[in-house]
């Protein structure tokens, strides 16, 4: 089956959230293999620093997973095919469970993706996330986000 | 730009004014139509919307209500021989503001209408609001809707 580069993209913004909330950092990461991904203001560049910068932090529960939906809707992606290039604002919206902590949401941010067409294959090229409501973030991250 | 994705920004337009602030912005998509909450009486263009309805919007220091209208199940449907577009979704309004915990304060089902207008361009032409589930709107609204 072919897949349009409309398709394609939707794809990575879908694989955000399932290696993320499955428990897959690692997987998370290689997203960002030739991307930045970080808070208005405070980017990580790569792999390896979003590993040792934000997902050494994430707590991992019993199963093996942050028990978090990090939920993409209003998604408003805008291709420009001759340049290879895509850009797209959406809303996330995080919601959690654990043991401890009652289902709630727990945090929300704008998020402007921008992703780039290399050999035929689209990929993130910057993910930063502007104008967070951050809610009780305790069973998500070991420490506070600088 | 297709006829589904000239509706799903339109669709889109809807929350990232809103949410933004841009309560003019929001008020221009409905130049030409009609916004319909529950039972209470229909608002018909710009000016009577951002009167009647806009104007209760508490804005914080950011110049934003602090919210979230985040869409999702959206089901459109186009019918070009007519020029008409209707839209099915849910609406889930997620609220953070200084003293206010982030939490979900309003739910909906939204039904949009579209017409296509002369030069080819689509707009807005009825949005109704049914089923309302309703949190504490009090950081939100200055008096409830009815």
């Amino acid at each position: 089956m072919q897949y349009s580069d409309h398709d394609q993209i939707l794809e990575l913004l879908n694989r955000y959230s399932f290696t993320l909330d499955g428990g897959d950092l690692e997987g998370f990461a290689e997203l960002f293999t030739d991307g930045e991904w970080g808070m208005e203001g405070s980017m990580h560049q790569g792999k390896e620093a979003l590993l040792a910068g934000v997902l050494s932090t994430v707590l991992l529960q019993p199963d093996g997973t942050p028990k978090t939906r990090h939920i993409s809707t209003n998604i408003q992606l805008e291709i420009d095919m001759e340049a290879c290039i895509a850009t797209c604002k959406r809303y996330g919206l995080v919601i959690q469970q654990t043991a401890d902590l009652p289902l709630k949401p727990i945090f929300s941010a704008d998020y402007f993706d921008t992703f780039s067409k290399v050999d035929d294959v689209w990929c993130f090229k910057k993910c930063e996330l502007k104008r967070a409501f951050v809610g009780d973030l305790s069973h998500l991250f070991s420490q506070q986000l600088a | 730009m297709r006829s589904q994705d000239q509706i799903q920004k339109l669709i889109n337009q809807y929350s990232f004014t809103l949410d933004s602030g841009d309560l003019k912005g929001f008020a221009a998509l409905f130049k030409e139509a009609s916004w319909h909450f529950d039972s209470s009486d229909p608002v018909h263009g710009s000016k009577d919307l951002y009167d009647q309805v806009l104007t209760r919007v508490i804005l914080y220091k950011d110049g934003t209500p602090r919210t979230r209208h985040m869409s999702t199940n959206l089901d459109i449907r186009v019918d070009e021989e007519a020029g008409k577009a209707e839209c099915q979704r849910y609406v889930v309004v997620v609220q953070q503001a200084d003293d206010f915990p982030l939490q979900v304060i309003y739910s909906g089902e939204y039904f949009d209408e579209f017409i296509r207008q002369q030069n080819g361009d689509w707009r807005y032409s009825k949005l109704t609001i049914r089923k309302p589930l309703f949190g504490d709107l009090s950081r939100h609204l200055l008096s409830r809707l009815s």
